[in-house]
């Protein structure tokens, strides 16, 4: 991942727990970099170690940690680390939703060294759609369901997020339906 | 590859370039992108100079020659409002003859999207202007990651140099080593305490170079230990400078981690302790020493730190409690317990004020436990000896000194002076001593100072005894003294005056004797001075009581005499003499006895003298003989004195009653002589009203079965009369029967649970002809709850209602009469209640309000000559309210009418006992003929009883007397007996109670009615107390016969024929009566399966025929309409039904004259809304 995503969970765990709770949660997961740069990538490892750390300091689960993040990642980090580039991808939820492929295929090229998902959009109707998600991470489901609740909130739309289908469940991706 | 043609259609293009233009040869517009369009409001055929320049390259005109010049030019185009500037390139289309400007849009920030509100689908995919905006956001935030990286690094390389500043800077050494304990820095501090510089010191361990001769060898070690095992320390040691000089130094460090949790560091500061150690030292010593000195003179020495409440205690202070120096432990909590209880608050007192900082030093005594369980004396003497750096107290030492012998003697010597003050205070006398000097002269030597007190002099002011002394007894003091000074062995005594200033005159005793003769030969006596006032105040006033308790004696008129306990008469005074005509000096020497009459001397002993000595008090009339042999009657009241010092004797005191006496007798006489005329009056009236209602009796009786006879109009008017004259004659001996039995106080009430709205609608049941008669409304506006049952006399407030309603009727001429009835809210276990008797008759004038309920009182004497009455209904109404604890008003207008407001409490009793009660009774119509007994002497009673009863359907027997009552009873099976009471041979109560006692059960409990012409209730309770189940008075109504029968044999009551008469108004908002079916009741015909079948007959035909007049009505068929509303009135008029009786009669009228149809049409709609009301109520009423 890019250092990019684990300033974005110190950046949260700051804003939202303060700093005593952050040093704590630097201090048990053992990751051992005081700065990451947001364009360098690190091992996915140090964003789980994060993450299940954060879940273990705050009291909270690693579902909650990594929908609070989502949430944290379209709100604060993409509106301040990419300005107007997020509301690009389009004029409203639905139209953004139906961009998603394309959006996240442009910015492949953009990341070399990212792994990025891939998105499809499918059972299109007027207020809702079916977001199939491919990965090759295990474990992030909850950080796209945070991401879908983020887009949500950003678009100013109440949204219900469906959990159709999963690999825990032997299938090969996600698919939420997201509601609005 | 070959040259190819591409055609692209408008979607195409906007797919592919989605900002481009196309223009015509007169370089209008004519194609315009989809994302251009979103950006500028272009219309087709707009010239393109209308909203672009062309602002490179750069061109002198624009126009076609001059387009075809640039066509491998990139130039960059600007709309006209300065908004968009768009890069790109120009193509010249041959065949279409136009110009194709392929253009992009240019951005200077990815801001700028949301600024011209674009999204990515306003760009062509392969167009990578976003993705070269992203990439530039991401350089962006990538200088940003730097920024804060800087930032962080210049903090963190400032706060390290300030860190540096301290270490280098402290005034206490620092060192730094490596993980073997090697130096590898030291600051300037250290270099100065330790005289070698970095360059020496590094490389080496502190302790190679530091530790001497000195050092102790402990904590060597235990640096070395702490080290090794990576722990922290802190320690003192002595160190050695380069010069060899010796110093103190307190040394603390510890080991410094890596993020590995590795030992790579130890850090350490060591600071020079040497003068503090040596002032320390010193001090040790001179305390030593001072501690030496202070257990060496025997006391125990201390020391108390108040920041650490630890405690020291020498071994010569535990001597001093007993304890060997291991016996006693230095905890300050356990020595404070071993503080006496009482002493423990002075010590936390002084606490509170060093910490408080209001003292330095303290001496202070107290009791402490010793080890032995006693308690010795201490005197506690402490100092502070140093302070916080606050200025708090730190250490305080001091010493305890066992003074305990010291106390115990103080104490002794302070209760031995305690004791003495207190006697010579407080003993009620002036302790003193007087000298008679060998030379002459005399005075006193010593006066104790509660002269003061007792006397009111001070002692200076008592030794010029002259000078206050009374007058009248100056004399008998100098001769006093004189005597004593002359016979030393005398006692000395005065009584004797003093005058003292503001307190008057002060009676003294002085009492002395010979003490001690001195060498030189003067004389000292010593003696008591005591204030005699009071004793003297009280002998002054014992001998003025002696006076007037002789007075008394002399001159009472009460006859006073003593006796001794054998009754030997000891004094007497003049009034004895005088009443017994002996002289005083005749009753020396005799006994009380012997002025008794001869019959009563005997009895004297026991009835008198026994019980004045066992009780101490006798009192009674004595019987006594004068001189002149006259017997009189002394009533006495004798006492036991018993003083001390006298022998014990009786005084007494008497009154001679004889007259009173005399007229007490007299007036018991007359005063049995009045009883027995009252008893006659009582019996005379019981009698008369006996006597009276016999023969009523039989007169009301058979006037009522005469009317019922054909009879003459003439016959049938004197019939009337008779009947009037005989209620009227009845009505005035029921009033007079009441005043005599209230005034005799022989009147009681009832307490029986009724109905009170019951029991009102049958009194006024009985009023409602009468009404009619008179052309007057009578109605009953009742504002009582349903089933209100309330304990009290139904009777009497029937007595009352009768009495005002029949007034009222009586004084009204027209209009209405009405009975308002309320509970007021006032209290729910006794509410009053109040009843309302408004007339509109002729009213009262306000002259004669005011007498309205005097007995014998009518409010003028006009009213006697038209109305009669005997004037006393209403005293008697006023007296029954009063006896029931209420209150009547009334308020009146001449000409206009009046009201009578009586109030009464009842308390309210459970609504269940009279509802069950009346569950369990039946129709009396329906009851089976009963076998009825009627023993009567009378045979014109016998026959009315006959008559009536027999009119109901039973079987009537007649009895002469009581005997023969019983024999029948004995012989024959009855279900009721009317008991006459005074029959000839036998009466009805000893009849009664033969029947009661029959041995077959069932004729022994044959109810039992009284028929009595008495009228006095307790001759009632002997009939009940006889066994007898109700009574009836004479003369009776068939009405009350048939009522007491009803209630005896618990028949049913009789339904109300009078409720639907009234308007009810049991709830404010009850609805009207929709129908009135006492029309139908008044023909006899109220029986209820007759009721159903009338009501059931109604609703069928009557609803029949409205709906019939509703086609009718719609018709305008006068004729038919006609002939239904004839056939309709009479039978709405027999079922009552108010509301539709007029406008139906309207319609027939209308009808019959065949005009008003509009009219008609309105009445026939009140008529059939009016009607379902009706019959909905009368199936819902009657169930149907």
């Amino acid at each position: 991942m890019y250092g990019i995503v684990n300033n974005a969970i110190e950046e949260m765990v700051l804003q939202n727990f303060g700093e005593d709770k952050w040093a704590e949660i630097k201090k048990r997961s053992k990751v051992d970099i005081d700065f990451f740069l947001s364009n360098e990538p690190y091992d996915d490892a140090i964003t789980y170690d994060l993450a299940t750390t954060a879940a273990d300091v705050l009291g909270i689960t690693v579902s909650e940690v990594l929908i609070a993040f989502g949430e944290h990642w379209i709100l604060k980090t993409g509106k301040e680390r990419y300005g107007g580039l997020l509301k690009t991808g389009g004029e409203s939820l639905r139209a953004f939703l139906l961009n998603l492929p394309n959006f996240h295929n442009r910015i492949m090229l953009l990341y070399p060294k990212l792994t990025p998902p891939e998105f499809k959009i499918s059972n299109i109707e007027e207020r809702s759609v079916h977001v199939h998600y491919f990965s090759k991470r295990e474990g992030l489901q909850d950080f796209v369901k945070g991401l879908l609740q983020g887009l949500g909130k950003l678009y100013e739309t109440a949204t219900i997020i469906t959990l159709l289908q999963s690999r825990n469940d032997g299938e090969n991706h996600e698919i939420f339906k997201v509601n609005w | 590859m070959g040259d190819f043609k591409l055609y692209l259609d408008t979607n195409g293009m906007n797919r592919l370039f989605p900002f481009h233009l196309l223009l015509n040869q007169q370089l209008a517009i004519e194609q315009v992108g989809r994302s251009m369009l979103k950006l500028l409001a272009i219309e087709q055929n707009d010239p393109f100079e209308k909203h672009f320049t062309i602002f490179r390259p750069h061109m002198e005109a624009l126009n076609p020659a001059s387009l075809h010049g640039i066509l491998d030019q990139i130039f960059i185009l600007v709309s006209n409002d300065g908004k968009q500037k768009f890069r790109g390139q120009l193509e010249y289309l041959e065949e279409e003859k136009k110009w194709l400007f392929l253009l992009k849009i240019w951005l200077d920030d990815i801001n700028d999207l949301t600024t011209k509100n674009l999204t990515f689908t306003d760009f062509s995919i392969a167009d990578p202007t976003i993705d070269l905006l992203h990439l530039l956001q991401s350089q962006q935030n990538v200088t940003k990651d730097l920024e804060k990286l800087l930032n962080n690094y210049n903090r963190q390389k400032k706060e390290l140099e300030y860190l540096s500043l301290i270490a280098q800077e402290t005034i206490q050494g620092v060192i730094v080593a490596n993980a073997e304990g090697k130096i590898i820095w030291i600051n300037k501090a250290f270099e100065k305490i330790t005289g070698y510089t970095l360059a020496e010191s590094k490389g080496k361990t502190p302790g190679s170079f530091l530790q001497g001769k000195d050092t102790n060898p402990e904590t060597v070690l235990y640096l070395r230990k702490q080290i090794s095992n990576f722990q922290p320390f802190d320690c003192e040691i002595i160190n050695y400078s380069k010069d060899g000089e010796a110093y103190w130094v307190k040394i603390s460090g510890q080991p410094i981690y890596d993020k590995s949790g590795k030992v790579v560091r130890f850090f350490a500061m060591e600071e020079n302790i040497s003068a503090r150690v040596e002032a320390e030292q010193k001090i040790k010593k001179a305390e030593e020493r001072w501690q030496f000195a202070l257990e060496g003179s025997g006391e125990g020495v201390w020391e108390y730190n108040f920041q650490t409440e630890e405690v020291f205690f020498s071994p010569q202070y535990k001597k001093m409690l007993g304890y060997e120096d291991h016996e006693f432990a230095n905890k300050s909590a356990e020595w404070f317990s071993r503080i006496h209880p009482e002493d423990q608050p002075l010590l936390k007192e002084t606490d509170q004020a060093y910490e408080a900082g209001l003292i330095n030093n303290h001496e202070r005594e107290y009791r402490i436990l010793h080890k032995n369980g006693q308690y010795i004396w201490i005197l506690d003497r402490g100092t502070i000896i140093s302070r916080t750096g606050d200025g708090k107290p730190k250490i305080l030492i001091g010493t305890h000194t066992d003074i305990t012998q010291r106390k115990i003697d103080s104490i002794a010597l302070e209760q031995s002076e305690k004791k003495f003050r207190s006697l010579s205070e407080n003993i009620p006398g002036v302790v003193y001593e007087y000298v008679f000097k060998a030379d002459g002269t005399q005075a006193f030597t010593f006066i104790s100072p509660s002269i003061e007190k007792i006397i009111g002099l001070t002692v200076a002011e008592f030794r010029q005894t002259d000078k206050y002394l009374h007058p009248d007894d100056t004399e008998q003091l100098l001769l006093k003294l004189k005597n004593t000074r002359l016979n030393k062995s005398s006692h000395f005594e005065l009584d004797a005056r003093l005058i003292i200033p503001g307190k008057g005159i002060i009676w003294h005793n002085s009492a002395s004797t010979f003490s001690y003769e001195t060498e030189n030969g003067d004389l000292y006596y010593t003696g008591i001075i005591t204030n005699i006032t009071e004793k003297k105040n009280i002998e002054e006033k014992l001998a003025l009581n002696e006076k007037r308790y002789r007075d008394l004696f002399n001159y009472s008129q009460a006859l006073i005499c003593t006796h001794d306990l054998k009754g030997e008469i000891l004094s007497v005074n003049p009034a004895i003499c005088e009443a017994l005509g002996y002289e005083e000096q005749e009753f020396k020497g005799k006994n009380l006895m012997d002025f008794l009459p001869e019959e009563n001397k005997a009895i004297f002993q026991e009835h008198y003298l026994d019980i004045v000595i066992k009780e101490g008090k006798a009192k009674g009339v004595f019987p006594i003989v004068s001189k002149s042999k006259r017997k009189l009657a002394l009533l006495f009241q004798n006492f036991k004195v018993e003083e001390p010092g006298s022998d014990t004797y009786i005084i007494g005191f008497s009154q001679d009653i004889t007259d009173r006496i005399k007229a007490e007798k007299e007036l018991m006489l007359a005063k049995e002589a009045t009883e027995k005329a009252s008893k006659a009056k009582e019996i005379f009236l019981a009698n008369m009203s006996h006597e009276i209602r016999t023969p009523m009796n039989g007169i009301m009786g058979i006037s009522g079965l005469l009317e019922k006879t054909e009879l003459s109009p003439k016959q049938k008017k004197y019939t009337k009369l008779i009947i009037e004259s005989g209620n009227k004659l009845l009505h005035i001996v029921n009033d007079i029967l009441d005043i005599t039995k209230i005034e005799s106080g022989h009147f009681s009430l009832e307490s029986t649970s009724f109905d009170l709205a019951d029991m009102i609608h049958s009194t006024l049941q009985a009023f409602q002809f009468r009404a009619e008669d008179n052309g007057i409304e009578l109605s009953f506006r009742n504002a009582i709850k349903k089933d209100t049952i309330v304990e009290g006399d139904p009777y009497r407030l029937g007595q009352v209602l009768n009495n005002l309603i029949g007034n009222a009727i009586k004084f009204t001429r027209e209009g209405s009469v009405t009975l308002y009835a309320a509970q007021l809210a006032d209290s729910d276990t006794m509410p009053n209640f109040e009843f309302r008797v408004t007339d509109t008759g002729i009213g009262i004038s306000e002259e004669s309000l005011g007498s309205i309920f005097d007995q014998f009182t009518q409010a003028s004497a006009d009213i006697t000559r038209k109305y009669g009455g005997t004037g006393l209904g209403l005293s008697i109404c006023k007296s029954l309210i009063e006896m029931q604890g209420g209150s009547i008003k009334v308020e009146s207008k001449l000409h206009e009418g009046t009201s009578f407001i009586v109030r009464i409490p009842y308390k309210l009793s459970n609504t269940d006992v009279i509802k069950d009660e009346l569950e369990k009774l039946g129709d009396y119509k329906k009851v089976v003929p009963k076998n009825i007994l009627v023993a009567e002497d009378v045979p014109v009673n016998q026959l009315i009883a006959r008559h009536l009863l027999e009119g109901w359907g039973h079987h009537v027997s007649i009895a002469e007397n009581g005997k023969q009552a019983v024999q029948l009873v004995e012989n024959t099976s009855f279900d009721l007996i009317l008991m006459d009471i005074h029959m000839p041979e036998m009466n009805g109560l000893d009849a009664t109670q033969i029947i009661r006692n029959l041995p077959d059960s069932r004729k022994a409990a044959i109810p039992i009615i009284a028929v009595t012409a008495a009228a006095f209730k307790d001759e009632i309770d002997r009939y009940r107390a006889a066994g007898m189940d109700d009574y009836i008075t004479k003369p009776y109504t068939e009405e009350k016969l048939f009522e007491v029968i009803r209630k005896v044999l618990k028949l049913s009551q009789k339904e109300p024929i009078f409720k639907e008469n009234l308007i009810e108004m049991i709830e404010t908002n009850q609805p009207e009566a929709l129908y009135d079916l006492s029309g139908l009741e008044s023909l006899g015909l109220a029986d209820k399966d007759f009721l159903l079948q009338m009501i059931t007959l109604f609703l069928n035909n009557t609803s029949a025929d409205l709906e019939k007049l509703d086609i009718a009505v719609s018709e305008n068929n006068m004729d038919s309409i006609f002939q239904l509303t004839h056939r309709m009135r009479s039978a709405i008029q027999s079922m009552g039904i108010q509301s539709v009786a007029e406008p139906i009669k309207k319609i027939e009228a209308h009808s019959k004259l065949k005009q008003h149809p509009e009219e008609i049409a309105a009445l026939f709609q009140e008529v059939k809304k009016n009607l379902l009301l009706v019959f909905n109520q009368l199936k819902k009423d009657y169930a149907l």
